[in-house]
């Protein structure tokens, strides 16, 4: 985000450039620039988060206008406790849709991967180009569709319907992704595989399951922070009695006439930490789904 | 380490895919937290050289991927509060602690430009993901690019506008693109912040769920329909140059 006019100077290596003393001068000026735009914005980026935590721990009576950016004058815990009680059964019933979710479409996306990359059949490209194209499709455009179809398989709103759909919609990207990495696998371990008399079923299970454990974590990561940050399917497929968090959250958000902030900021955060801890905790893994051209929303 | 984001590198070049991307990223966190030794920017070609704490910066830039639109939706509802004044809190009150009162402003309640508030939290969750797909970018320009336009003397501007930046034309178009088609089909946001009746944060996504609210379900598949021609228009151009790029190979 800097500007590279201002910050360029300091790439230049003294040695390939005559006015090396010039250079060295201006190399501090354009430094300490460089740490001031990425102060600012680090600044920008974190407000919010002041925001939360403060106003999270803030009681009723702190609530004044004139306060609004203070700390707390009295740090209570009222409203993660009022938090927890509205979300904790959401909570739950997020980890019981987001579990299952994740491991079936990514063993859904390695396979398809597998046959995509290393095993191909005519029109795979065409194959490849149609399934990304369910990466970009509108939810929107096949909603209704979607809910007539589940009414009329029978399957229950809440988790069940929730937990198909993240599997169906989770596949573009999880193929996507094990499609890449298994290109990457040298075409001889497949060939040997065959020589020795594997078929399709034996050289997936054998062969390269057991090398595909990198792209498993990222895209169980990947799935997870998806499905269980989603909305718009929890908005059309469960009720505040039997949805994911997002939904309960909304509710405790802007359900009431006059919003508790409060709370709904200690919800904000209850409702985040699983995917922060795992960004914390894993975050160059979640970083790798997202480069891969994953998309959220 | 190859080329991450050239057209053609990849299977289907572009932001859609690749292991290189997957490679570049994965090596973009590796160091995460690390402090960067001066000898690794200049291998890497660092933009400016080295940044001390780079993975701290990065981390903390692209934390906000990591939320949801609904959670991030409570304290952006929060920040941009339209009271002004003696009532004013969020950032109305932070403009007026700072003496920038001038800013003040009813932000998504403007009947005319709401809407463009809704961008301002959209931003704030994005940016981070498109610098990190420009940052993969640039670290995957050869060095020996950057030498040799140094060896013909280019002045570093010149070396960005002619050498650096038109390799990463294909990272901003994947870019445009993404961030294009998500903002096309924005819920979750304006769901959070506005309610689906505000007349000025509506759009077409929105409109489909108040029509099934209502159990119109036919006209709200129709907005779906008309969402995805809309979103086919900028996505399927944009696939059909992926694939002719890899053909191309």
């Amino acid at each position: 985000m800097s500007a590279p006019s201002s910050t360029a100077p300091v790439a230049v290596a003294p040695t390939t450039t005559p006015s090396a003393p010039k250079v060295r001068s201006r190399f501090s000026v354009g430094r300490t620039l460089k740490y001031l735009v990425l102060l600012f914005f680090l600044v920008v980026v974190l407000i919010p988060v002041y925001v939360l935590v403060v106003t999270s721990f803030k009681g009723p009576g702190d609530a004044a206008a004139v306060r609004a950016w203070n700390l707390p004058e009295v740090w209570v815990l009222d409203n993660w406790k009022g938090a927890w009680d509205a979300l904790s059964p959401a909570l739950w019933r997020t980890i019981q849709m987001v579990v299952p979710a994740a491991v079936i479409s990514s063993f859904l996306g390695s396979m398809n991967g597998f046959v995509l990359a290393r095993w191909r059949f005519p029109y795979a490209d065409l194959v490849f180009t149609l399934i990304l194209f369910g990466m970009f499709i509108p939810y929107q455009a096949v909603m209704i569709p979607l809910l007539q179809l589940m009414l009329g398989a029978g399957v229950p709103s809440g988790v069940p319907s929730l937990i198909i759909l993240h599997v169906i919609y989770g596949i573009p990207i999880t193929t996507l992704i094990f499609r890449n990495y298994y290109m990457s696998v040298p075409e001889e371990l497949i060939e040997a595989a065959r020589v020795d008399g594997a078929g399709m079923l034996r050289t997936f299970g054998s062969i390269v399951l057991p090398i595909s454990i990198p792209s498993f974590v990222v895209v169980l990561i990947w799935q997870f922070t998806s499905a269980w940050n989603d909305f718009l399917f929890a908005v059309f497929f469960s009720s505040s009695g039997n949805g994911p968090v997002t939904l309960a959250l909304n509710n405790l958000a802007n359900g009431a006439l006059l919003t508790n902030y409060g709370i709904s900021m200690s919800g904000a955060l209850l409702a985040s930490l699983p995917t922060l801890l795992v960004y914390v905790l894993l975050g160059k893994y979640f970083i790798g789904g997202l480069m891969s051209g994953s998309v959220k929303g | 380490m190859e080329v991450g984001f050239a057209p053609g590198d990849s299977p289907a070049g572009g932001a859609v895919v690749s292991e290189a991307d997957l490679e570049v990223g994965l090596v973009l966190a590796d160091d995460a937290g690390a402090v960067q030794g001066a000898d690794d920017g200049e291998a890497r070609g660092g933009v400016a050289g080295p940044v001390r704490f780079e993975g701290v910066f990065r981390s903390i830039y692209l934390f906000p991927m990591a939320v949801s639109f609904v959670a991030s939706g409570v304290v952006w509802r929060w920040l941009l509060n339209s009271n002004q004044g003696e009532q004013a809190s969020g950032l109305n009150r932070l403009f007026q602690m700072i003496g920038l009162d001038f800013l003040q402003n009813n932000w998504w309640n403007n009947v005319d430009v709401g809407i463009a508030a809704i961008a301002i939290p959209a931003i704030w969750q994005l940016s981070g993901y498109v610098m990190a797909l420009f940052l993969a970018g640039f670290r995957g320009i050869p060095e020996e690019l950057r030498e040799a336009g140094r060896m013909d003397g280019a002045s570093e501007w010149k070396l960005y506008r002619h050498v650096l930046f038109p390799q990463l034309s294909p990272v901003a178009l994947s870019a445009v693109i993404i961030i294009g088609h998500m903002s096309l089909k924005a819920f979750d946001l304006i769901m959070a912040i506005s309610k689906p009746a505000n007349y000025q944060t509506k759009v077409p996504a929105i409109d489909m769920y108040v029509f099934k609210s209502s159990f119109d379900y036919a006209s709200s598949a129709a907005v779906g329909a008309i969402l995805l021609v809309i979103v086919a228009a900028l996505i399927i151009p944009y696939l059909v140059h992926i694939s002719r790029t890899e053909k191309a190979k």
